[in-house]
């Protein structure tokens, strides 16, 4: 059956063609994680830049909050040493417990708040904290499409046999979930 | 600034995560959308001319949006989502500025796509929230409000632009034509080859089955139906014609032994007046208030 045989052949190159789509499209989803990754990091970046101006700004009015700066510095240390993703999310989070507690102490300074340079700074900070909060956001949406593509069939077979691995979702810490009680 | 501190606050502790309930309000029709119909038509016709003049000439795509609710969302992500969701901006230069007004809820936003955050900064559209937009807001003013905004916006604009993510966008583009390219061309061939067999084969089957073979691969359960219908007509169809070449002798090109040209284009055009938008986008950058 010479007929048959074409046929099938047909067949293969065709499966063939599309394995090699399928294994691109999973690289560049792939790909895509890494790159939204360091979009989050930069505007983790954005936030580590504006911190110091914050703290300056609450260093000068009062220099008895020591606590705070003493966790914001570390939390900044811990960062910039960080090589793993895990030691990078442990460290912004600690990071962001301690820019709660700044916001608290600034809370006890209403010389402060009325200050031109303050309200700027905390148009900066929202901005920054936005950005944060989107690039997050999109970062678990590129997770998502990538994590679906190497579990749905029938990517999920070239995934299994090139050895794509499932990605981790960003997932702020338990602790963090609990906003301090601000008296506004 | 107690405005500031609750939406910092909220944002780091990520309250806001739980409320996204974000719902759009339909296609742009313009550059300015007034879809809480609190612009006077004056307003409407003299910023849509302005913004387009701007669009055409210089640096910004600058979208004034307006709503009457924002349904339980907040300000932050309805403005991100419906700037993404546009595309305000041209694409690879991501230089939109969005100026989003939720009526009922008395909050304004302005989100500054990527290219402009360095002319556009987050204080400056704070300020221009603060000294342009809301004081006219509170005297009922919305359509001074709005224009002083504008201006504001495009004053700032004007200064630089600074094309942050352009050369990613770019090669991306250039890159998947690379790739492609030689997939695409043996993608043809293979088509035209199958095409040969296809007419070939006494069964007018087989092609539904290649059809839906191909189909649930590249596009699911639609594309199986799809495709497979679409390669039982075809085979259908070549097969008739082959009979009918075989009896006259005569063989049309895609029988085979000849390389032909094939295919056609999908292209999706969006029908609206102004073109619509050039696909920029923004990472939440800008500055929100209220009144």
């Amino acid at each position: 059956m010479k007929k048959t045989g074409w046929i099938i052949l047909g067949i293969l190159v065709f499966i063939g063609f599309w394995a090699a789509g399928a294994y691109n499209r999973l690289i560049s989803a792939n790909e895509s994680v890494d790159t939204q990754w360091a979009q989050v990091q930069t505007s983790y970046q954005r936030r580590f830049d504006l911190i110091p101006n914050l703290v300056e700004t609450v260093k000068g009015i009062s220099e008895q909050e020591q606590e705070v700066f003493g966790m914001i510095a570390e939390a900044r240390t811990r960062y910039s040493g960080a090589t793993t993703v895990d030691e990078q999310v442990d460290a912004t989070n600690q990071m962001e417990t301690a820019l709660g507690r700044l916001l608290v102490v600034m809370e006890n300074y209403p010389e402060l708040k009325s200050s031109e340079s303050y309200q700027t700074l905390m148009a900066q900070l929202e901005g920054t904290e936005n950005r944060i909060n989107v690039e997050r956001s999109r970062y678990n949406d590129v997770v998502k499409t990538y994590n679906l593509s190497i579990k749905r069939l029938p990517t999920s077979l070239i995934a299994g046999l090139m050895g794509f691995s499932e990605r981790e979702y960003y997932e702020a810490d338990a602790a963090a979930q609990q906003a301090p009680a601000v008296q506004f | 600034m107690k405005k500031h501190l609750l939406i910092i606050t909220a944002l780091l502790f990520g309250l806001v995560s739980g409320a996204r309930a974000y719902s759009s309000p339909g296609s742009p029709t313009g550059y300015v959308n007034d879809f809480a119909e609190i612009l006077s038509t004056e307003t409407r016709a003299s910023l849509e001319e302005l913004l387009s003049s701007t669009d055409a000439s210089t640096s910004a795509q600058v979208a004034v949006v307006t709503i009457k609710s924002l349904d339980g969302d907040t300000i932050e992500n309805y403005a991100e989502k419906l700037f993404q969701e546009w595309g305000i901006g041209q694409k690879g230069k991501d230089n939109g500025v969005l100026l989003l007004v939720a009526v009922d809820d008395r909050k304004v936003r302005i989100e500054v796509g990527y290219g402009l955050e360095g002319a556009l900064t987050d204080a400056e559209s704070s300020w221009i929230i603060q000294d342009d937009i809301t004081p006219r807001f509170k005297e009922g003013n919305y359509d001074q409000g709005v224009i002083d905004g504008v201006n504001g916006i495009l004053k700032a604009a004007s200064e630089d632009l600074v094309p942050i993510h352009a050369e990613a966008t770019v090669s991306t583009t250039a890159n998947f034509l690379e790739e492609w390219f030689p997939l695409i061309i043996f993608g043809f061939m293979m088509l035209q080859w199958v095409w040969a067999i296809l007419a070939r084969t006494k069964s007018w089957w087989l092609g539904g089955v290649i059809g839906g073979i191909v189909g649930a691969i590249v596009w699911g359960i639609t594309g199986l139906l799809l495709a497979g219908l679409f390669g039982l007509l075809l085979d259908w169809l070549v097969s008739q014609e082959y009979k009918k070449s075989v009896a006259s002798g005569s063989y049309p090109w895609w029988i085979g032994g000849k390389s032909g040209f094939g295919g056609g284009s999908s292209g999706s055009s969006r029908s609206s007046g102004f073109g619509g938008f050039g696909g920029g986008r923004s990472g939440g950058g800008g500055s929100s208030g209220g009144w």
